[in-house]
């Protein structure tokens, strides 16, 4: 059975809100640093996709690791070129046009935009994507 | 002092948190900025709210955000956020005047980022 799968703007919601939670009750409160503090999020958001319930939507692992690969903002040389792999590899040989097969076209409803276009805007800024030529 | 205008600290809250990712994006992955940059760009962006329920509620976010990684800046953060809450008339005058589940969301921040006791 396939899990409802999260849309973007609901997994950039949960996961900055982890994030907070992370700076407020890892950093200040336990005294871990920022690379740390990634770790631990990274740690928790990526395990959850090697259960094999999660692991069957492979947009949602996208959308996954690009949040993460964002949040690293390239300040953790190791965790910035894992997350840049797993993107490349999860988006190469045809694996990009699959995964946008697997998202609606068209704003869903409770969204202000499209979750499609949101997607594809910011793989084209992180240079993921060629711009439209 | 209840404003019907104002924006929820969860909506507020939202907003903050995604102003930093895209600023991660475009200044940090993209141009190179160091965090504490992003934080400062973040913290300008949102330097002007239109009341002071709103102010207070994006400071204590922003404040998060530092976590305790800038102890140098924190302390003048945290005493912006002390006289702006002094002149609300304190902690327990905003929490009563916002709604019950933004007060406990609020309640919940402020107490771990140690602005009460």
């Amino acid at each position: 059975m396939k899990n409802p799968r999260r849309n973007y703007f609901r997994l950039q919601f949960i996961i900055l809100g982890a994030y907070f939670d992370a700076c407020r009750d890892l950093a200040i409160a336990k005294g871990y640093s920022h690379e740390e503090v990634m770790g631990e999020l990274i740690k928790r958001f990526e395990n959850a996709y090697t259960c094999l319930a999660a692991y069957t939507c492979l947009a949602e692992r996208l959308m996954l690791t690009v949040i993460l690969y964002v949040l690293c903002g390239g300040w953790f040389p190791e965790w910035h070129k894992r997350l840049h792999e797993s993107i490349v590899r999860q988006i190469s040989g045809g694996g990009l046009e699959r995964i946008l097969l697997e998202i609606p076209e068209g704003i869903q409803e409770g969204d202000e935009e499209s979750e499609k276009e949101k997607l594809v805007f910011d793989l084209r800024i992180l240079k993921f994507v060629p711009d439209p030529a | 002092m209840q404003d019907t205008e104002r924006e929820t600290y969860m909506t507020l809250k939202k907003w903050v948190l995604e102003t930093y990712f895209d600023f991660c994006r475009d200044r940090a992955v993209m141009d190179g900025w160091r965090h504490g940059e992003v934080l400062g760009a973040v913290e300008y962006h949102f330097d002007c709210a239109s009341n002071p329920v709103e102010q207070i509620m994006t400071d204590v976010v922003r404040l998060g955000l530092r976590a305790n990684w800038y102890p140098d800046t924190e302390k003048n953060a945290r005493s912006i956020i002390q006289s702006r809450i002094d002149t609300y008339g304190g902690w327990e005058a905003l929490l009563s005047d916002i709604t019950e589940e933004e007060a406990k969301l609020l309640r919940q921040d402020i107490k771990s980022l140690k602005l009460i006791a």
